[in-house]
């Protein structure tokens, strides 16, 4: 977002005083820059997170992909602000794990993983409803989370970081900041078959 | 607003606390011509100026606005809600390691240090008490009678309504009295057919309606500002629109355009003083939450509005030759007989067959399923006393379903762009029978950083609210199995079921007849000391099932009414 946009937003044009320091700097988190340097994410983190998240949010005709609304980025400060500490340790475990399977031999430097290799990964370990987790039945109480289960908070914290992204929201899902009413009514009338974004 | 001028330290009146109760207590004595100095321990909150949140999106906030663990740490109580400390409100909840108290049990005291308190972040649902209510104690011999009816109170619920505004549907219910309502918000489509359901299917007297909430629904209310609500549910982050009831939008200007109000923010009011000579307060003391100062001020009439746990924290410090145990506990029920609603109990489903309809629109606002329980004829319940009443609605998930389905591509974003099912849940609030056992005290070897004394609560709910919760669960399922709806899930939330967490505090300085037995008199009154006021939950001798935000407001107004006209005859 850009720094102007988002003052308007809060009414700063209009000559409200707004004092609170978390305002500010929530506005310079804002980023697109391409040289990016995560947080949490190691270098080889990081390319595999870019690389599943654009295959579980592809581009396409009418919509931006993943990494197009910066949700690398997101998940990254997500890691690193909301989850703590001893969710962060099993964060990295299962990345380890996802590396080692992601790799052909022990050899394969990580940006030598293909696309083929990713889709793989996720056909074999990210299920769905109906499909059983045979790594949890053979060990219903381990505390490390499983490649499954690992790669479902991956999926569903990349929806997250999508749909509350600013293209997103204000451009492809109903945005109605001010509705000024309430009432139930057709849903293509409304707002054209999406979700709400507030 | 009057400047604060130190030297001239002595006032008509002192209101403590700037919340629902505060706020109504300064404006009532401001407008009844009393000089009035208004206390409030936390900084300063202007209507509209100091809401740096309310018009931000998701996407203006680091993480969607989720509470991060930078937060968590400072406020892990707070946190046990789960909404209180998102980054669009947290700055209106209260820091737990600055401001910290005990737990023999557990005890969720969710609470504001601002000016106008929890009235910024208040549920804003405003039902009143009715005879059936303030006659409970009394019929079924638990605690000690109401010294009010109805009737005591029914012209300040007129006054109160008509000045906030208060949207809703009157029934003409014996159990919950009609009101002074505008224009009720609207049913979904989901909620339709619920109530229809309700009232073709069940012959003892259960019905839906819309919530009773404090928004403005047509023209404006008097105050800063205040227009009507224009459906974003923001509310909890301060209303630029003034559209619900806060002290900052309504109470506070009220008085302070009365040129009779002296606001002094960051005031830990922690004693009042007694003088046994004219059996008289005659004024508090004080410590500047910032500068740590410490100071006097004096009145001639005083009102504790601090909330129902402060007001009693300062009245167990205002410690005498005459009140050894604190002001007005001659009859040891002050800090004991703590009550809050029992929730987080009830039941969801799923409505099939309404796909192609939406809601334009956030409504702040549910639905509500007044009591019916323990009403006469065939409502008796034969395992517990009182009532509840159910909250909730419907509303449509904003993910397809299909994405549980998906594992990734083009299916998959299609699905998490599309609104789901729509759920349907009920949620139960149940009324909590006063018990002395329920306390609050104070530990004189932990303090804030003050030097004040902490406070240790010891509460919890007992067998009469267990057995009612089966009954809760029940009854929800039993609707919505009834209406048609899919997948119906009754749940009992047992981990949520620690007090507090309804932020509906009450009890802890009771009104009765009896100084024996009670702390106040049906004036608001302490017995002993008549020119000291408690109008905050505190006062709340039953708690009924419905949110007692309005009642607070009816007794406060009430209270500062018949002390203005206390103060004019012993000056005449």
């Amino acid at each position: 977002m850009k720094r102007r946009d988002a003052l308007k937003k809060l009414g700063l044009a209009a000559g409200f005083a707004i004092t609170a320091p978390s305002i500010f700097s929530l506005l310079q988190s804002c980023t697109n820059d391409p040289t990016w340097m995560p947080s949490y994410f190691t270098k080889d983190e990081k390319e595999v997170v870019v690389n599943l998240v654009d295959i579980i949010l592809p581009k396409t005709e009418d919509t931006p992909s993943a990494t197009e609304v910066n949700v690398p980025q997101f998940i990254d400060t997500y890691i690193t602000e909301v989850l703590n500490a001893e969710d962060q340790e099993a964060i990295r475990i299962s990345f380890t794990a996802i590396i080692a399977t992601l790799k052909p031999t022990a050899e394969t430097a990580v940006s030598d993983i293909t696309t083929a290799q990713y889709t793989a990964l996720l056909d074999t370990n990210l299920l769905v409803k109906g499909d059983i987790d045979e790594d949890r039945l053979a060990d219903p109480a381990a505390l490390q989370p499983t490649k499954n289960e690992f790669l479902n908070h991956l999926k569903y914290l990349t929806i997250t970081a999508y749909i509350s992204s600013e293209e997103i929201g204000e451009n492809v899902l109903m945005y109605d900041p001010i509705p000024t009413t309430y009432y139930c009514g057709d849903l293509q009338e409304i707002s054209g078959g999406k979700s709400s974004s507030l | 607003m009057n400047i604060i001028n130190d030297d001239l330290n002595s006032y008509d009146a002192i209101v403590v606390g700037t919340g629902i109760s505060g706020g109504w207590a300064a404006k009532e004595l401001c407008e009844n011509g009393l000089k009035t100095l208004v206390l409030e321990r936390g900084p300063m909150v202007k209507h509209v100026e100091d809401y740096p949140t309310a018009h931000l999106d998701p996407w203006d906030m680091p993480n969607g606005g989720k509470a991060t663990q930078e937060i968590i740490d400072r406020k892990p109580k707070q946190h046990r809600t789960g909404y209180t400390t998102h980054v669009a409100r947290e700055h209106f909840f209260v820091d737990d390691i600055k401001h910290p108290y005990n737990e023999e049990k557990r005890f969720d005291w969710i609470r504001g240090y601002q000016v106008g308190g929890r009235s910024l972040s208040w549920g804003r649902q405003s039902y009143r008490l009715s005879d059936i209510d303030f006659g409970a104690n009394k019929k079924d011999g638990i605690a000690i009678d109401w010294p009010i009816r109805y009737k005591d109170i029914e012209k300040w619920y007129d006054k109160v309504e008509e000045y906030i505004g208060v949207s809703g549907e009157n029934l003409g219910l014996k159990q919950l009295p009609d009101q002074k309502l505008l224009k009720p918000m609207n049913l979904n489509c989901v909620e339709e057919v619920l109530k229809e359901k309700l009232a073709t299917k069940f012959d003892d007297g259960r019905l839906l309606t819309i919530g009773r909430a404090a928004h403005i629904t047509e023209g404006t209310k008097p105050g800063e500002g205040r227009s009507t609500c224009q459906y974003r549910n923001r509310c909890m982050r301060g209303c630029p629109y003034g559209a619900y009831f806060s002290s900052n939008s309504s109470t506070l200007p009220a008085a302070d355009a009365t040129g009779n109000m002296t606001l002094r923010p960051n005031s830990i009011v922690h004693e009042v003083i007694y003088d046994d000579a004219t059996k008289k307060a005659t004024g508090v003391r004080l410590i500047d939450a910032e500068t740590k100062e410490t100071m006097v001020y004096k009145a001639k009439v005083i009102f504790l509005c601090a909330s129902t746990m402060a007001s009693a924290s300062i009245l167990l410090q205002s410690k005498s030759a005459r009140f050894p145990n604190g002001l007005g506990n001659d009859s040891g029920e002050l800090g004991h007989n703590i009550m809050d609603h029992h929730f987080h109990v009830g039941a969801s489903a799923k409505a099939t067959g309404f796909d192609d309809k939406y809601v334009k629109g956030r409504r702040p606002n549910g639905v509500y399923i007044p009591r019916f329980r323990n009403l006469g004829g065939n409502t008796e319940a034969a395992t517990f006393k009182r009532g509840y009443g159910y909250q909730g609605g419907a509303s449509r998930s904003s993910t397809s379903e299909l994405v549980a389905e998906l594992k990734y591509g083009p299916a998959l974003k299609e699905a998490i762009l599309k609104p789901g099912e729509w759920n349907v849940n009920l949620l139960a609030f149940g009324e909590t029978l006063p018990n002395h056992k329920n306390k609050l005290f104070l530990d004189y070897d932990k303090k804030d950083e003050w030097g004040l004394p902490t406070i240790t609560f010891d509460a919890a709910f007992g067998e009469n609210e267990m057995a009612m919760r089966k009954d809760m669960q029940e009854q929800a399922i039993k609707m919505l199995t009834e209406a048609g709806f899919e997948d119906v899930n009754g749940y009992d939330n047992k981990e949520n079921l620690s007090m507090g967490l309804g932020i509906h505090e009450m009890g802890t300085a009771r009104m009765g007849r009896d100084p024996k037995t009670s702390v106040l008199n049906g004036n608001n009154q302490v017995h002993a000391c008549d020119n000291l006021y408690v109008t905050d939950g505190a006062f709340m001798t039953s708690s009924g099932c419905q949110n007692p935000s309005l009642t607070y407001m009816a007794f406060t107004a009430r209270a500062a009414n018949h002390a203005a006209a206390a103060l004019k005859k012993n000056n005449a």
